[in-house]
C-alpha cells in the first residue's frame, strides 16, 4: 500500500493540534475526575509582589565548554532570561572554583583562572542584561588549620566531596580569606588583581557584578557558627568593598531550613545572630538573606507517596519562612531575602549507578517549585530561586533542571519558564481559593493589568476545575504529556477546565 | 475428641504455659516470621544532651459521655486516675453549653441563672480521679450574652444535644471586660473558696475548696470569638487580674493557640503589652495531624512525620520568641494529637461516620510518643495528648478510648508507657539511629536507670540492635495489645523486633 506522506503528515499535524487545542476539555471525558470552584474576587488585592523566579547554576563539568549539553544549556539560561541568576562554583570540583589551590610561598602564587573563566564567560554572556549573584563558595583549604593538607584531584572533572576541611581558620585575623575574595572580585570586576608578593594578574574581565554571596550552606561547610560566619562575612565584605565600593552583598545561605536538617540545628538563633547589625561591625550592609529548601522523600517512598510529602514539607518550609520573615523585619528590615535553593532532593540521589528517575517526577518537582512561587510572592519574598540548572549521576541529578545526556530542559525548568513569563515583581495578587485542598490558585492582576490565574496540581491525578469568566480563556501548561517540551497553549471554550495530574497552569483570562 | 477430667487441668496449664512462653518470647519469634529491615541504636550515655523538664499528661474534654450514669462513665474515670499524670487539662468546651457555662443568661431584675448542677459532677469526678496530682483547668466557654450580637444566642435545651453554634460575636458588651473578669473571678470562687456572691449581693455556697494549680485562660481564641492578639491580652490581663483577687495562689496558663500564628506569641510574650504586676507564667499551644481526604492509612504513615516535624521547627522559633521576650514563662503544648479528614466533615448533615482501623491508634500513639521526646529536648515543660474521651459527632478520632466501652486504645496506652518511664529531670543522652523509620531516645532517669523509647514511624517490622542485653525487659506498645495496657518481655539478646507502629521501652538497667 502506498501513502500519500504530504496527505498524512498533515493528517496527523491536524489531528496533533486539534488535540492540543482542546485537550482542557476532552481530558474530563476520559475519566470521572473531582470537580472543584475556584473563586476569585480580582477587585481585592492582598499584596503585592516582589518576588523573581529565577534559577541558580552550580558549576559542574557537563556545563564546561565543548560538552555535548554546553550549548543547549546556556541558550536554555539565555531564554529564560531571569534576573538575580545565582552561580556557584562548588566545593566538589576544586580546580573549577578555586582560583588559588597553593598557598603563596617563595615568592611565587598559584593564581589560575584558566579553567574557571570560560564557565564565568559563559554565564556571564548568557545571562547579560540581567543582574547575577556570584557565589565562589569554596574557600581555598590551605587557609584552613588541618592535620595534614588536604589534596585535590588532578583531574578538574573528577568529583571530590572530601576538599573543604577544618573549622580554624590559619589567619586569625581572617585578613587572608578577605584578601582572596577581594583580588577574585578584581578579577571579574576591574580588569585584574596585584597579588601577595606584589605582582600585578590582568584578566580583561570588567563584568558588572550585582550581589555577591558570601560563602554557601555555612551550617554544614566548614561547620561554622553563627559567631563565627558573621566575622568571616564581615570580614570578606570589607575586603570586597574596597575593591568594588558598588557590590552588594547576600548572606547566610543556610542549609538548615530544609526539612530534617532544621531538627538539627538552632535556625532562628542562626538569623538571629547575624540579622542583628550589633553583631556585624559598623558600616557592614546586608542587603540580602538567603537560605535552602529541598523537599526529600524517604527512600521507601513511592512516587505515589510522595505527591503528599513534598507538599507537607514545602507547607511546613513556608510555615518556617513566616518566622524568619518576622525576625527579619524585627532585626533589619531593609534587608532583602533571596531563596536561592529550592527543590528536591530523592534518596540516596549521589549512588551510582542510580535508580532510574521517572518523568513525574520532574513535574512533581516543578509543581512544588510552582507552589512555593505563588506563596513566596504572598509572603513578600524578593527572589525565588530554583536550584539547579545541570545535575547529573554523581552530583545531584534529582536536583537538574535539565536531561544531563542531551542538555534538553525537563518539566522543572519549563515551570520557572512559564512563571517568569507570567509573573513577577509588582504583580498584584488577588484573593484566590481553589476550593479543593489538592490544587493551589493564585489569581494576580500583573504589571500590565493582565488577569491572570497560576493553577498547581497537587496531585497525580485530575481535577475539574470550574472558573466564572474563563471561557475563552488562554491557557499555558507543563504537565506530563509536555514533558520535556516548552509549555503549550489551548484555549477554553467553556468556564472549565481539567487540571491534570502535576500539572502547573497559567490561565490568562479574556 | 473427649478430653477426660483428669487430664482437663493439665491441658488448661499447657495452654497457658504456652501462651505465656508465646508472649515472653514474641520479640524474638516475631522476627522468624517475617524477613524484616534491620536498624542500629546506638547510645552515648555519657554525652547528655539536656535534662527533661517535660511531663507527659493529656486533656479531658467535658462531654456527655463522661457524665455519671454514662456505660463508660466508670472505665473512663478509672483509667483517668490509674494514669497518675500531673497538669491534666480540663476544658468544658463549647459544644455542650449547659455542661459548660454556669451562668446561661445574664443577671435581671435581681435574679441570676449561676446553675452547676450538670457541671459539678463531672468536675468532682475528675478532680477525684486527678487528686494528688496538679490540674490546669480551663472552662473555655464565656456565657454568649456577654457579647454584643444581632440576636441573642440559643443553647439547646437538651444539655447532651452537640452544638457548634454557641460561640458569636467578637465584641463584649461591657468593653471595659470587668463583666467576663467577674464571672471568672465568681467561677473560680466555686470551685477553690467554697462559693461567691452574685450579681445581686446573694451568697452561693458550693463547698468546694479545691487546689486549682493553674487555669488557663479561654481556649484556641485565634477560632473562638476570633480574637486578635492584642484583645486576648486584655482579656487575659481582666480575667488574672480578677481571678487574682479570688485565688493569689493560682497561676495562669495564656494563649491556647490552636496552630502556631507567631503575632499572638510576638504580642502575648511581651510584658509590656500587659497590664503592670500580671504574670505570664505558662503559654500554651496546639498540635494536630491533619491528613487530606485522600490519604489512606499508608500515606498517613509517611505525612504524619512530616507534619509533626514542622510542629517542631514551630516549636523552636515559638521558644526563640519566648527566651527573648519573657523567659521565665512556661509551655504546655497541652493539645497534640490528630484529626481525621472524616472528623473535619462531622458538623455536617447526614454525616456518617467511617469506620476508624485500629491501626490509626498506634500511628497517633507512636507521634506522641515521638513529641514527647522531641519536646523534651526543647525543653517544653508540658506535652498533653488530645483527649481523653472523643466519639462520634464530637471528634472521634481524637479519643483516646473506645467511646462504646470506655477501654482505652493504644493512643491512651502509649501515653501510660511514658508517664510509667519517664518525666522531669530524666537526662536525655547522645542517640543515633542508622534509620529514618525508627526513633530512638535514650534517658538516664531521675532514678539513675537507663531506658531507651523506640517508636516505629511505619507500619512494618524492624529488627533493631540496641545495646541491651540478654534477660533485659522490654515494654510495648503495638498493634497485637492494641486497647489492652503495655505488654512486656525479656530480651534474647541485643536485638528485638519492633513492629509496625509499635512504641518500646527497653529498661537497661535490670
Amino acid at each position: 500500500m502506498r501513502i500519500n506522506r504530504p496527505l498524512a503528515l498533515f493528517c496527523i499535524s491536524l489531528i496533533i493540534f486539534l488535540t492540543a487545542c482542546a485537550r482542557k476539555e476532552t481530558a474530563s471525558k476520559a475519566a470521572p475526575v473531582a470537580k472543584a470552584k475556584v473563586s476569585v474576587n480580582w477587585d481585592k488585592v492582598v499584596t503585592v509582589s516582589k518576588t523573581a523566579p529565577t534559577l541558580q547554576v552550580v558549576v559542574n563539568p557537563p556545563l564546561r565548554r565543548g560538552t555535548p549539553i554546553h550549548d543547549r544549556v546556556f541558550q536554555a539560561l539565555h531564554e529564560l532570561g531571569a534576573d538575580y541568576v545565582r552561580y556557584v562554583p562548588w566545593l566538589p570540583y576544586p580546580k573549577l572554583g578555586v582560583a588559588e589551590l597553593e598557598p603563596p610561598s617563595d615568592g611565587k602564587t598559584s593564581w589560575d583562572f584558566s579553567l574557571i573563566d570560560p564557565m564565568m564567560e559563559d554565564l556571564m554572556n548568557a545571562t547579560a542584561g540581567h543582574s547575577v549573584i556570584i557565589n565562589f563558595s569554596t574557600i581555598p583549604q590551605w587557609m584552613f588549620k588541618t592535620e595534614k593538607p588536604v589534596a585535590y584531584p588532578a583531574d578538574a572533572d573528577q568529583v571530590n566531596w572530601d576538599y573543604e576541611k577544618g573549622t580554624e581558620f590559619r589567619d586569625a585575623s581572617l585578613k587572608e580569606v578577605g584578601d582572596y575574595y577581594a583580588r577574585l572580585v578584581s578579577w571579574y570586576t576591574q580588569g585584574g588583581f596585584t597579588d601577595e608578593y606584589g605582582k600585578r594578574h590582568e584578566s580583561g574581565h570588567h563584568y558588572k557584578i550585582d550581589y555577591w554571596e558570601v560563602l554557601n550552606e555555612v551550617d554544614f561547610e566548614h561547620e561554622m557558627s553563627p559567631e563565627t560566619y558573621t566575622r568571616v562575612y564581615d570580614a570578606i565584605v570589607s575586603s570586597i568593598r574596597h575593591v568594588e565600593p558598588q557590590m552588594k552583598f547576600v548572606g547566610v545561605a543556610l542549609a538548615g531550613t530544609s526539612p530534617n536538617i532544621f531538627l538539627r540545628e538552632n535556625v532562628p538563633a542562626y538569623f538571629e545572630y547575624f540579622l542583628n547589625p550589633k553583631n556585624h561591625k559598623p558600616g557592614i550592609p546586608m542587603d540580602m538573606i538567603s537560605y535552602h529548601f529541598y523537599a526529600g522523600p524517604t527512600a521507601d517512598q513511592s512516587p505515589k507517596a510522595q505527591q503528599y510529602t513534598f507538599f507537607d514539607q514545602a507547607a511546613g518550609f513556608l510555615n518556617s519562612v513566616r518566622y524568619l520573615e518576622a525576625i527579619r523585619q524585627r532585626l533589619s528590615p531593609k534587608t532583602q531575602t533571596d531563596l536561592d535553593e529550592l527543590g528536591c532532593i530523592p534518596d540516596n540521589d549521589n549512588a551510582v549507578p542510580r535508580k532510574p528517575i521517572p518523568d513525574s517526577y520532574w513535574n512533581l518537582c516543578g509543581a512544588v517549585y510552582g507552589y512555593l512561587y505563588g506563596e513566596l510572592s504572598r509572603f513578600g519574598i524578593d527572589v525565588a530561586g530554583e536550584s539547579q540548572m545541570v545535575g547529573y549521576p554523581s552530583q545531584f541529578p534529582g536536583v537538574s533542571m535539565v536531561d544531563w545526556n542531551t542538555g534538553q530542559p525537563n518539566a522543572r525548568y519549563w515551570v520557572l519558564k512559564l512563571l517568569h513569563d507570567n509573573f513577577g515583581p509588582g504583580d498584584k495578587l488577588v484573593d484566590t481559593t481553589s476550593g479543593i485542598p489538592y490544587v493551589y490558585a493564585q489569581g494576580y492582576v500583573t504589571r500590565d493589568g493582565r488577569r491572570k490565574l497560576l493553577l498547581v496540581n497537587q496531585r497525580d491525578r485530575n481535577f475539574d476545575l470550574s472558573m466564572a469568566g474563563s471561557s475563552g480563556a488562554e491557557v499555558v501548561y507543563v504537565d506530563q504529556t509536555t514533558g520535556f517540551q516548552p509549555p503549550a497553549r489551548s484555549q477554553l471554550n467553556a468556564d472549565q477546565m481539567t487540571l491534570r495530574g502535576l500539572e502547573v497552569a497559567v490561565v490568562t483570562l479574556q | 475428641m473427649r478430653i477426660d477430667r483428669a487430664t482437663r487441668p493439665l491441658a488448661l496449664f499447657c495452654i497457658l504455659l504456652i501462651v505465656f512462653l508465646t508472649a515472653c518470647a514474641r520479640k524474638e519469634t516475631a522476627s522468624k516470621a517475617a524477613p524484616v529491615e534491620k536498624a542500629k541504636v546506638s547510645v552515648n550515655w555519657e554525652k547528655v544532651v539536656t535534662v527533661s523538664k517535660t511531663t507527659p499528661t493529656l486533656q479531658v474534654v467535658v462531654n456527655p459521655p463522661l457524665r455519671r450514669g454514662t456505660p463508660i462513665h466508670d472505665r473512663v474515670f478509672q483509667a483517668l486516675h490509674e494514669l497518675g499524670a500531673d497538669y491534666v487539662r480540663y476544658v468544658p468546651w463549647l459544644p455542650y453549653p449547659k455542661l459548660g457555662v454556669a451562668e446561661l443568661e445574664p443577671p435581671s431584675d435581681g435574679k441570676t441563672s449561676w446553675d452547676f448542677s450538670l457541671i459539678d459532677p463531672m468536675m468532682e469526678d475528675l478532680m477525684n480521679a486527678t487528686a494528688g496530682h496538679s490540674v490546669i483547668i480551663n472552662f473555655s466557654t464565656i456565657p454568649q450574652w456577654m457579647f454584643k450580637t444581632e440576636k441573642p444566642v440559643a443553647y439547646p435545651a437538651d444539655p447532651d444535644q452537640v452544638n457548634w453554634d454557641y460561640e458569636k460575636g467578637t465584641e463584649f458588651r461591657d468593653a471595659s471586660l470587668k463583666e467576663v473578669g467577674d464571672y471568672y473571678a465568681r467561677l473560680v470562687s466555686w470551685y477553690t473558696q467554697g462559693g461567691f456572691t452574685d450579681e445581686y449581693g446573694k451568697r452561693h455556697e458550693s463547698g468546694h475548696h479545691y487546689k486549682t494549680a493553674y487555669w488557663e485562660v479561654l481556649n484556641e481564641i485565634n477560632g473562638e470569638h476570633q480574637m486578635t492578639p492584642q484583645t486576648y491580652t486584655r482579656v487575659y490581663d481582666a480575667i488574672v487580674t480578677a481571678v487574682h483577687r479570688v485565688d493569689p495562689q493560682i497561676k495562669f496558663v495564656g494563649l491556647a493557640l490552636g496552630g502556631t500564628s507567631k503575632d499572638y506569641f510576638e504580642y502575648f510574650l511581651n510584658h509590656k503589652n500587659h497590664k503592670a504586676g500580671i504574670p505570664i507564667e505558662m503559654i500554651s499551644y496546639h498540635f494536630y495531624a491533619v491528613p487530606t481526604p485522600d490519604q489512606t492509612p499508608e500515606i498517613m504513615q509517611y505525612t504524619y512525620w512530616e507534619q509533626a516535624d514542622h510542629f517542631l521547627e514551630v516549636v523552636d522559633y515559638i521558644q526563640n520568641i519566648r527566651a527573648r521576650l519573657s523567659p521565665e514563662t512556661q509551655t504546655d503544648t497541652d493539645e497534640l494529637g490528630s484529626i481525621s479528614a472524616d472528623d473535619l466533615e462531622q458538623d455536617k448533615p447526614g454525616h456518617v461516620v467511617q469506620p476508624i482501623p485500629n491501626s490509626y491508634w498506634n500511628l497517633c500513639g507512636g507521634l506522641y510518643a515521638y513529641l514527647y521526646a522531641e519536646l523534651a529536648k526543647r525543653g517544653i515543660e508540658v506535652a498533653g495528648e488530645s483527649q481523653l474521651v472523643g466519639y462520634p459527632t464530637q471528634f472521634p478520632s481524637v479519643s483516646m478510648v473506645d467511646w462504646n466501652s470506655g477501654q482505652p486504645n493504644a493512643r491512651f496506652w502509649v501515653l501510660k508507657l511514658l508517664v510509667d518511664n519517664f518525666g522531669p529531670g530524666d537526662k536525655l543522652v547522645g542517640t543515633d539511629l542508622d534509620t529514618p523509620y525508627v526513633y530512638g531516645q535514650a534517658f538516664v532517669t531521675r532514678q539513675g536507670q537507663r531506658k531507651l523509647l523506640l517508636v516505629n514511624k511505619r507500619d512494618r517490622a524492624f529488627e533493631v540492635s540496641t545495646p541491651a542485653s540478654q534477660g533485659l525487659e522490654v515494654t510495648f506498645v503495638d498493634q497485637s495489645t492494641s486497647f489492652q495496657p503495655p505488654a512486656s518481655a525479656h530480651l534474647n539478646g541485643n536485638k528485638l523486633t519492633l513492629n509496625g507502629f509499635e512504641v518500646a521501652v527497653v529498661n537497661l538497667s535490670k
